[in-house]
């Protein structure tokens, strides 16, 4: 019952954070220069006679109207499941952001299908073999993972497997149900590209908790019993070590997404950080606001549904 | 490490020798990468001959020579010239952005960790709303809303580190309220901003100091990735994001010019993380007699 309740509180804080991006979204490109009749009527809109034209534009866009009632209308349509349409193509909001999420997608979950099990091996390795050598050359390899900037890794990746070995391609991207072969061969370097950071990441968390819990005095019991090390470490330890990682990963989502972004850009695999940039650039207010809330939405449901069920895995936590 | 110190028979020269070598090689590395990083920011020319604006139409991407160790880019400009004339402004916005954090987390944190239920509730729902919003597309709405410029990067940067300040102050104070000094100044009559500020942030320096190098290390990458898509300073300005940017155009022809602009960003966030992990280590006996 008290998950229950702890779910309920979880919710109402997520639709006050909801609430507060979506005004977030409405005001950011509002507050800031740049009209987007203008933009869209070109450079006729420098004409004399263009007055006319942009009033009729604003008013079909529903931009003569005060703020609060803009975003009313807008908040009034969401909640009925309108996204509105964009003002640049006419495509609907909803359509251009499910075109734009598969790349973006595919990206992520193959990060993370990589990531997770390596990160799990050495960061348990890296504790096991405290101060040795496989330590030692763990820790390195993480911090560098993690230093090295996304776009760069993703860059270098192409000089050397596009450029110079000629055997991957340097981007783009077939959805999986028209070409299984051509998607698998296109997304080998930019999961690989956020696989390195995320793995990074993940390794340096499970090592840290997996040197707490091999000091645990269970360990020690376990290791008088006589308990072979390899059913100590990868079920005894492992599975007190790794519970935690689920939050993780529900917390990382947002700094995943990010990744996702940046790693989409250098191979033009034309994902949800494109639709945005691109929309934010023309001021394509409907694109952005949708977009944005869609995108926080999801990432921020995936962080409730991890920190739900990290309650659930282990009934211990409490605050 | 006392002991071992030689107290009356040494020279001072001799001293001075064993002191550094007490610091250690690791901490003696970063001191001297951190100094040479330091000159390089105020002063440019003695790294370099070259002006990083200089545009020379006979040398236009040469491959690295002993003229020009890194090659030249584009417009014929060194590119071993152009990082380092970078360093001063790549500093400003990574010190920059830390600073900006500090300002908003700081007294945040300090207030939502001494304050009731609903101050705090109210203060800790904005730092995690911030922290679970993608970073990244919050930067791109910012920066392509706000302008390019090194201030509008640098405060957009900070306010995104904001809630990592805020989260670590505010366990801080909520954890050294219940300490046994803070209960005693608090009966002896000292006012609960007086307890704050002078007792309760120094003796939350160590995982500060800790956060710092860190979040620079996470300033300059940010600043790179944004640089890449377009959203980095504008010219004549130049960081090394935007060197990466423009070089990424020519990296089928001239590789090493992309592949120095990374090297030097990689270099420095590294170089920051190792110096926040050694500031950790110093700050936390505990944790250094755990590793050795």
């Amino acid at each position: 019952m008290k998950i229950m309740r702890r779910a309920g509180i979880e919710a109402a804080k997520l639709a006050v954070v909801l609430w507060f991006v979506s005004v977030f979204a409405f005001l950011a490109l509002r507050l800031t220069p740049g009209d987007p009749a203008v933009l869209l009527l070109g450079p006729q809109a420098g004409r004399p006679d263009a007055a006319e034209t942009l009033a009729r534009l604003r008013a079909e866009m529903g931009l003569d109207q005060p703020w609060p009632v803009q975003y009313g209308i807008w908040l009034g349509d969401i909640l009925r499941g309108d996204f509105g349409v964009s003002s640049r193509s006419g495509v609907a909001v909803v359509e251009l952001v499910a075109g734009a999420v598969p790349p973006t997608l595919f990206l992520i979950v193959g990060a993370v299908v990589i990531a997770v099990p390596l990160s799990i091996l050495f960061g348990m390795a890296a504790a096991y073999f405290r101060n040795g050598i496989v330590d030692r050359a763990v820790r390195f390899v993480t911090t560098l993972a993690i230093a090295i900037p996304a776009v760069w890794l993703g860059l270098f990746l192409i000089i050397i497997f596009s450029v110079t070995l000629d055997v991957l391609p340097s981007g783009g991207f077939t959805s999986p149900f028209d070409d299984f072969g051509e998607f698998f061969i296109q997304m080998i370097l930019p999961v690989t590209t956020l696989a390195i950071f995320l793995g990074g990441v993940l390794t340096r968390f499970v090592y840290a908790e997996a040197s707490d819990v091999l000091r645990q005095d269970y360990m020690r019991t376990a290791l008088a019993m006589g308990i072979s090390t390899p059913r100590r470490v990868f079920i005894y330890a492992m599975r007190n070590a790794v519970t935690p990682m689920i939050t993780i990963v529900g917390v990382q989502i947002g700094a995943l997404v990010g990744g996702a972004v940046l790693v989409e850009a250098v191979f033009g695999l034309g994902g949800i950080g494109q639709l945005l940039l691109s929309s934010v650039l023309n001021r394509d207010y409907q694109v952005v606001q949708g977009a944005v809330l869609l995108t926080t939405i999801v990432v921020l449901l995936v962080g409730y549904l991890a920190d739900l069920a990290y309650r659930l895995v282990d009934p211990r936590i409490t605050e | 490490m006392t002991l071992t110190e030689p107290r009356t028979s040494a020279t001072t020269f001799s001293r001075i020798i064993a002191k550094i070598a007490a610091i250690g090689p690791a901490r003696l590395s970063l001191v001297v990468i951190g100094v040479v990083a330091l000159l390089m920011a105020v002063w440019p020319s003695i790294f370099s001959p070259y002006s990083p604006s200089a545009i020379d139409a006979s040398s236009i991407l040469v491959s690295p020579s002993f003229a020009h160790p890194l090659g030249t880019d584009e417009a014929g400009a060194d590119v071993w010239a152009r990082l380092v004339y970078s360093t001063r402004l790549e500093l400003v916005i990574a010190a920059g952005s830390v600073l900006v954090a500090l300002v908003i987390g700081l007294p945040t944190g300090l207030i939502a960790g001494n304050a009731g239920r609903f101050l705090d509730g109210a203060f800790t729902s904005v730092a995690s709303a911030t922290l679970a919003f993608p970073l990244v597309l919050f930067a791109i709405l910012m920066v392509a809303s706000f302008g390019t410029t090194s201030l509008s990067l640098t405060v957009i940067i900070g306010f995104l580190f904001f809630p990592r300040v805020f989260l670590l102050m505010r366990a801080q104070t909520r954890s050294l309220k219940e300490r046994e000094f803070v209960t005693a100044l608090r009966v002896g009559g000292v006012r609960p901003a007086q307890i704050l500020g002078l007792h309760v942030l120094p003796n939350s320096a160590g995982p500060l100091l800790t956060l710092i190098p860190t979040l620079m290390a996470e300033a300059i990458l940010i600043e790179a990735g944004l640089s890449y898509l377009g959203l980095g300073v504008d010219l004549p300005a130049s960081t090394w994001g935007t060197i990466l940017e423009a070089s990424k155009n020519y990296y089928v022809t001239s590789p090493w010019y992309a592949i120095s602009a990374g090297l030097v960003i990689t270099f420095v966030a590294a170089v920051l993380m190792f110096a926040g992990e050694l500031i950790a280590e110093s700050a936390n006996p505990m944790r250094r007699r755990r590793r050795s």
